[in-house]
């Protein structure tokens, strides 16, 4: 099995379950202590990675037409679903609020104002990137995964080049900036959604809606910090999931779900994070 | 779905871009009519299996149990995280109103009808529902499924319709794990970031603004999102041609076949359960 | 008894069976051969349902088989059992179990009757010890011998095998070709097996056809095919490199 992801006796282990074989039964105990090991070892592969891919993108090659190519492709892949779910998300969000608004202060003047200011704090970020997770991420484990199986990860490094050089460091970057572009795009539609939404179930008329002053600089430094941060997590996660799939092809397959599975999780907890580091900083 | 056909090299901005645009729109249409369409017709073959049931009992438990076991770890990390972030979210409109005592209304309205069905369905559509149909694409692509029929076992009633079940029947149990724990977690960042007692917390939330009407409406969503991921998974896990290639495919298309469906219907199922 | 009448199978624009013709008498071991990619496969997959010809018939043991539904091919898959190319054993389930599962349904019996039964049936093709083993863990000859067991478990009258040994070292094909043989005078099963293994065929076959471009080239005896002029059937059973024989 070849051991992409940092050479060195430490990566022996390969830090993620494995191809589901219920004949170890390792107890109830037995079994979170496995999880707990895993855990840890995968945490530290996984910074392994991002420390060296930021190392490359100060210090590795500069391969021409190699970051358009990839920000082509990811957003290619991903404009019209990311545009279908945000837009129907918008409609979700803003007919919930209504709803809510309606029970206690029937007053919706405040509603697109209220929505803008969430949305581009939190949601267009969040649940863009949780979509882009899907589509993106999965997209890297697989294109990746293929690679480890036949084994052209393993020629690669024969030739003294390194994956992370390569492979992740161009999606590293093209993911920071297409999911910046990715989700004001997507958050416009998520917005513009939520106003017809507002005007046909609520009667909310769209001047009335589009109100952005509730949206302040600090809204839009946490929005903009989560995109990156979210830009980033994406490749580093999925491209890890990838460069250690095991199992031959069918583990391309498997891959493929811990990539979606563990970058969704990293968004998530990154949110609680800025999100709270957002409010304790910016409590306007 | 599979990648786009506009994927073409050439990267002019002007009329060829567009044209290549709306033939990608177009065919992602035809893509999406012919998946729903197989949805269907899967959805009718293990409905005749439930009556009267034909369902292997065996196959159903080993299922239930598996997805039950694997998902509960990441409902539960994303349930507290999730409750936390709502609190965040409504922390801020709580303060300009100065309105504590309706911080459990506030996050627990957005958090039971919408936020907690909806993120778990995502969670578990990438756990369980990936999952399943890499274990069924597997076994197509190595000729078990054929094995199964030529041993003249159905495979719908043996393979398909307890792992569908099992599906609902997790997104369900999930999704009311998920309420309260994401409830949990708001009621204990409210006390942190907002020095909200969990009793006051908990107040807001039985104040009788909200009602067991907006828990049941998560829990209906959490049902039609089951049935979602469910065929999602189970119909392009049986749908899997080209190999092991073809397995990851598979396992993509699903798991974007669920996101997108879960949107769509999480509308649907807004609006038809109303205000 | 199965007889192929007029068989023709293509797969998009590309034919395969041309109008292949030939009977399986009852009781025999009876080999069908060819190249790679001739049809010898598809051809046997034609006679559990997983393929339907676009014209000819079938007929098994009286009755014609070609346009049967998924329901009506029941009664037909627990006559006609098949032993897949790769063995195709559940992964999921152990060497017990994959055996235990047909006589679950098939034979309703429980699960502990099911499970003693088929610890039983790998006895009988020397597998026993490795019935709580699942079948990634087995080598290919070991798994081939469980498939035939499980396949076994209806009672079948007739048993295909898709090219048995095709993956396997010497010794373990020669175990399994003695298998099939004991099949056949001990049980009275037909067998039929697709193979291009020379050994094989010369060793155990009591009937060989042979497939070349879509059609019937030859059907005989052992030494029918020993002695046949054709230079086509010689160069093949003598695997030679040059000739008239085209792929």
């Amino acid at each position: 099995m070849s051991n992409a992801v940092a050479p060195g006796p430490e990566s022996q282990r390969h830090s993620h379950e494995p191809i589901e074989h219920p004949y170890e039964d390792l107890g109830a105990v037995g079994a979170l202590g496995a999880a707990a090991i895993d855990l840890m070892v995968g945490g530290r592969e996984l910074y392994s990675v991002f420390v060296r891919t930021l190392y490359y993108v100060a210090r590795g090659r500069r391969e021409k037409g190699a970051l358009v190519r990839q920000m082509y492709e990811m957003g290619n892949r991903s404009v019209f679903f990311l545009s279908v779910t945000m837009g129907f998300l918008g409609m979700i969000l803003v007919y919930q609020s209504g709803l809510q608004a309606k029970r206690v202060v029937p007053d919706f003047t405040l509603l697109g104002a209220t929505y803008l200011e969430l949305l581009v704090r939190d949601f267009a970020a969040s649940l863009g990137a949780l979509m882009l997770a899907t589509r993106v991420g999965a997209g890297i484990a697989a294109e990746i995964g293929s690679m480890v199986v036949t084994e052209q990860i393993d020629a690669l490094r024969m030739c003294a080049a390194d994956p992370i050089d390569f492979l992740i460091k161009p999606r590293f970057l093209a993911s920071i900036i297409m999911t910046m572009m990715l989700i004001i795009w997507s958050g416009t539609v998520a917005f513009v959604a939520g106003a017809f939404t507002a005007y046909f179930a609520f009667d909310v008329p769209l001047q009335t809606f589009f109100n952005h002053q509730l949206v302040d600089y600090g809204d839009l430094t946490v929005g903009l910090t989560k995109c990156v941060a979210y830009g980033a997590a994406i490749p580093i996660v999925s491209g890890y999931c990838g460069l250690s799939t095991f199992g031959g092809s069918e583990g391309v397959g498997w891959a493929t779900t811990r990539a979606v599975v563990n970058t969704s999780l990293t968004i998530i907890i990154l949110n609680f994070f800025i999100s709270g580091a957002g409010f304790l900083i910016f409590p306007g | 779905m599979a990648a786009h056909t506009s994927a073409s090299p050439d990267r002019d901005k002007g009329p060829n871009a567009l044209s290549s645009f709306l033939a990608g729109v177009g065919s992602s249409f035809l893509e999406i009519a012919e998946t729903a369409g197989g949805m269907t017709i899967l959805l009718g073959r293990v409905m005749a299996r439930t009556v009267p049931p034909r369902v292997d009992s065996r196959e159903l438990l080993k299922n239930l149990y598996k997805m039950g076991v694997k998902s509960l770890p990441i409902v539960a990390v994303t349930a507290l995280f999730t409750g936390a972030i709502m609190v965040i979210q409504a922390a801020t409109i709580v303060k300009r109103y100065g309105a504590e005592g309706l911080l459990g209304w506030g996050a627990g309205f957005g958090t039971l009808r919408e936020i907690a069905p909806l993120l778990t369905a995502l969670m578990i559509s990438g756990r369980v529902g990936a999952n399943n149909t890499a274990e069924l694409g597997t076994m197509v692509v190595t000729e078990q499924l054929d094995a199964l029929r030529v041993l003249a076992i159905d495979p719908i009633s043996f393979l398909i319709a307890p792992r569908f079940i099992s599906i609902v029947s997790t997104l369900f149990m999930m999704t009311l794990f998920a309420d309260a724990l994401a409830l949990f977690g708001a009621a204990y960042t409210g006390e942190a970031l907002l020095g909200v007692s969990p009793t006051t917390f908990y107040n807001g939330l039985t104040s009788g603004l909200l009602g067991f009407s907006d828990v049941a409406t998560g829990l209906v969503k959490s049902i039609v999102f089951g049935f979602v991921i469910g065929l999602a998974s189970c119909h392009f896990g049986l749908a899997t041609t080209g190999g092991a290639p073809g397995v990851g495919r598979a396992v993509n298309s699903t798991v974007m076949a669920s996101a997108a469906g879960v949107f769509v219907l999480d509308y649907l199922t807004s609006f038809a359960l109303g205000g | 008894m199965i007889q192929f009448k007029n068989i023709i199978k293509s797969f998009g624009p590309k034919p395969v069976l041309q109008d292949v013709s030939f009977d399986v008498p009852t009781g025999s071991v009876f080999f069908i051969i060819g190249a790679s990619g001739v049809g010898k496969s598809v051809l046997i997959k034609h006679l559990v349902g997983l393929l339907y010809p676009d014209s000819g018939e079938i007929w098994l043991d009286g009755q014609e088989i070609s346009k049967l539904d998924e329901e009506g091919m029941g009664p037909i898959r627990k006559k006609c059992a098949m032993v897949f190319q790769h063995s195709t054993l559940f992964d999921s389930m152990t060497c017990a179990e994959n055996v235990a599962l047909p006589l679950r349904k098939h034979k309703k019996l429980s699960l502990k009757a099911a499970l003693a039964e088929a610890r039983h049936r790998l006895e009988i093709v020397r597998m026993e010890e490795f019935a709580d083993r699942y079948p990634p863990e087995l080598g290919d000859g070991m798994r081939k011998r469980v498939a035939i067991a499980r396949a076994l478990t209806v009672d079948p009258t007739y048993v295909l095998f898709d090219e048995p040994t095709t993956s396997l070292d010497p010794v373990s094909a020669r175990r399994v070709d003695a298998l099939i043989r004991e099949l056949s005078d001990k049980l009275g099963v037909t067998s039929i097996v697709v193979s291009h293994d020379l050994t094989s065929i010369f060793s155990i076959a009591d009937r060989i056809v042979m497939l070349y471009r879509g059609k019937v080239r030859l059907q005989g005896s052992r030494a029918d095919f020993k002695n046949t002029p054709d230079g086509v059937v010689q160069q093949f059973i003598t695997g030679r490199a040059t000739g008239p024989f085209e792929l």
